[in-house]
């Protein structure tokens, strides 16, 4: 491809070429994209193109396309490589998603690691009953512990499927098509979560023994 | 076949009326299989038969001249009871086809064995029948040892014998492969075979849910108003055995649980224990060190009434952040050219996108109209208790439906008006009897005392 200076600053192969425009979409769309069977294609594109595509993003959108190992494989994502990035618009993923994402990605690894699929409703029970969770999700939702009633269950139905779409819009999550959405896979880029708090993870107990502190 | 002794005792419990003895059942389906394993071999020595009445009747303590005289009398048993029929080779039997037939009809369940959607089958025809014989004692009795005992709770059975055995399956399969498996290797196994253990039972016990319909139908019917102690005495009985499944079923729920707790602890030695037991911190950190801006007060979705929470995370949880870029016009325009159109852009027709818009503002003008027309109709209802010691809301209920015309606004203005009664230490009292307006025949409503705290 040419740009009107005659510059050729795009090279693809010439064999899935046509996926760039829905890579390309993805991509600055904040999508995570993964070797999953609902991004194949495209992740074989990025894997054919990465040379070209990152020197593309580079050149004219200040940006880095990003290659993150995972346990088996990699996922790619876009990222500003400047704060104040002009020509790419970021966006904060607002705290209860954010909250929401935290608990999800601990209730993946530490309690359910022998699931690959959950369900929301697994992920509502588990809010309201268990008994490390529920008083601290009670207090930030309705102030106190509360009974279970129908409007405490949609509250934590409508936070789990709030924040679970904004997930499933960055390439965290997937929805089974065949489920009416309510069974879910957690995809391998949801993994951005450790990486992203990586080191406040690493340095909690420190931070943890000061909240402590100023608690008392 | 893995776990074949208890293929066995299924198939011995199963079929157990057919038998003089379960031994005996063990003995035929053991011939099968082997038959079954091995095509050519359909004769079977007196040897071959003997050893195994002997293995399954488990009497080694006996003395030979003992033993010898039993496995006659239970070969004689087995060939006058045609199962089992002499071949022409002196001493050589063979199943009869009688017998064959009976250990096919096991042998194919036994695959599919574990199959929740059956039960959601069997009780959808279940129910049907029921309604139609559920008003005089001699069809519902009819019902009750054809279609309750006969086919749903046969199959009841079955699927939480399946659940057991496939729950038993799998230790033993951990057991096994634990012994020559690495650690990585083994947990990847463990990881594959628990969520297909852990699917089935998630589904059995949908499948148990929809029991509930049976009670509800049977408390709905004309026979419980009649007084029939027949009636009330099957209905007692068919209670216990739903009981009975569904203890079953939870006992195999904490069968699972104490797998996967096993499992877990192996799967912990070679993993990234201490980072995940940081993040566990780092959770519950964030989740002790949120609080809450503000609460609003409840939101009117389409019927569903919920909490909104202004959460705030603790300042060491950095914002997350990622691009968004969806710009009207593409940078380049004519890169897109020759592309083909992303499965992302819908294309609708403006006169489309106006028909939405109209429908939305439609629903939100009459959302909000209910919503006003249910805060008159709760200030009425307290206008009208102001000065009476209790009321009846079927009446109040069946007045409101009547001036508004709305079943779903009365269905609402029901839910809020009695919540908002109770949180303001009204009694309410349920009875068993109903009202229902004749113009809206299929609109009843249960008479509900409101009483003052006294």
């Amino acid at each position: 491809m040419e740009h009107p200076n005659q510059e050729t600053f795009l090279n693809l192969s010439s064999y899935n070429f046509e996926r760039f425009a829905e890579a390309d979409n993805l991509l600055r769309s904040g999508v995570h994209i993964q070797n999953h069977k609902s991004q194949r294609k495209i992740f074989d594109f990025i894997e054919d193109n990465i040379n070209p595509l990152k020197s593309f993003y580079e050149r004219l959108y200040k940006a880095k396309l990003y290659e993150q190992p995972t346990v088996d494989n990699k996922y790619f994502y876009l990222d500003a490589t400047e704060t104040q990035n002009k020509v790419l618009n970021k966006v904060k993923l607002d705290q209860p998603t954010t909250l929401f994402a935290i608990f999800l990605f601990w209730l993946h690894k530490v309690e359910k690691r022998f699931s690959f699929h959950l369900t929301k409703q697994e992920l509502v029970e588990i809010l309201n009953s268990n008994h490390r969770i529920k008083p601290h999700i009670h207090k930030l939702y309705f102030t106190t512990e509360k009974e279970d009633t129908i409007s405490v269950q949609r509250t934590l139905e409508n936070w789990t499927n709030n924040s679970l779409n904004k997930l499933e819009k960055l390439g965290w999550v997937y929805f089974s098509e065949d489920d009416e959405k309510e069974k879910f896979e957690i995809l391998p880029a949801f993994e951005r979560i450790a990486t992203i708090f990586n080191e406040v993870i690493y340095d909690i107990d420190n931070i943890k023994t000061n909240y402590d502190l100023q608690n008392q | 076949m893995q776990n074949f002794d208890k293929i066995l005792e299924i198939f011995s419990d199963r079929f157990n009326q057919f038998f003089p003895e379960k031994e005996d059942a063990k003995v035929l389906f053991s011939l099968y299989i082997k038959n079954h394993e091995n095509p050519d071999k359909l004769i079977f020595s007196e040897s071959e038969v003997r050893e195994l009445i002997r293995k399954h009747y488990k009497e080694d303590s006996e003395s030979e001249k003992e033993q010898r005289k039993k496995f006659f009398d239970r070969l004689q048993r087995l060939l006058s009871s045609n199962f089992l029929e002499r071949a022409e080779a002196r001493q050589h039997f063979f199943l009869s086809q009688y017998s064959k037939q009976l250990c096919l009809l096991f042998y194919q369940r036994i695959k599919p064995l574990l199959n929740p959607s059956e039960i959601e089958r069997t009780l959808n025809d279940v129910l049907q029948t029921l309604k139609t014989n559920s008003n005089d004692i001699v069809s519902f009795n009819h019902w009750f040892e054809k279609d309750f005992k006969g086919k749903l709770e046969t199959e009841l059975a079955n699927q939480t014998i399946a659940l057991e055995f496939h729950i038993k399956n799998l230790r033993d399969d951990l057991s096994e492969k634990s012994k020559t498996m690495d650690l990585l290797e083994f947990s990847q196994h463990i990881n594959k075979e628990m969520d297909s253990v852990v699917e089935q039972r998630i589904k059995l016990t949908q499948a148990f849910n929809g029991l509930d319909s049976i009670s509800d139908t049977l408390s709905a019917c004309g026979l419980e108003k009649s007084g029939d102690f027949d009636f009330f005495q099957k209905v007692g009985i068919l209670k216990e055995m739903l009981n009975i499944y569904r203890n079953k079923l939870d006992k195999g729920g904490d069968e699972i649980l104490r797998i996967k707790g096993f499992a877990t602890n192996i799967f912990d030695i070679i993993d990234k224990k201490p980072f995940y037991r940081k993040f566990e911190t780092f959770f519950f950190t964030v989740l002790e060190n949120s609080r809450t801006e503000k609460i609003s007060t409840r939101h009117d979705s389409e019927g569903t009434l919920f909490f909104v929470s202004d959460i705030k995370l603790p300042d060491f949880v950095e914002d997350l952040e990622t691009v968004k870029d969806l710009p009207t016009e593409y940078l380049f325009p004519e890169f897109y050219e020759n592309f083909s159109e992303s499965k992302n852009q819908k294309v609708e027709s403006q006169e489309k996108n106006q028909e939405k818009l109209n429908e939305a503002a439609r629903r939100s003008k009459q959302r909000r109209h209910q919503a006003e027309r249910i805060e008159y109709w709760l200030g009425n209802l307290k206008e009208k208790i102001r000065d009476k010691k209790e009321l009846d809301y079927a009446d109040f209920y069946l007045e409101m439906l009547n001036e508004e015309q709305d079943i779903e606004l009365a269905i609402k203005g029901t839910e809020h008006i009695l919540k908002t009664l109770r949180n303001e230490n009204f009694l309410l009292e349920p009875t068993s009897d109903f009202s229902f307006n004749p113009n809206q025949p299929n609109n009843a409503i249960w008479n509900i005392r409101i009483k003052k705290h006294s």
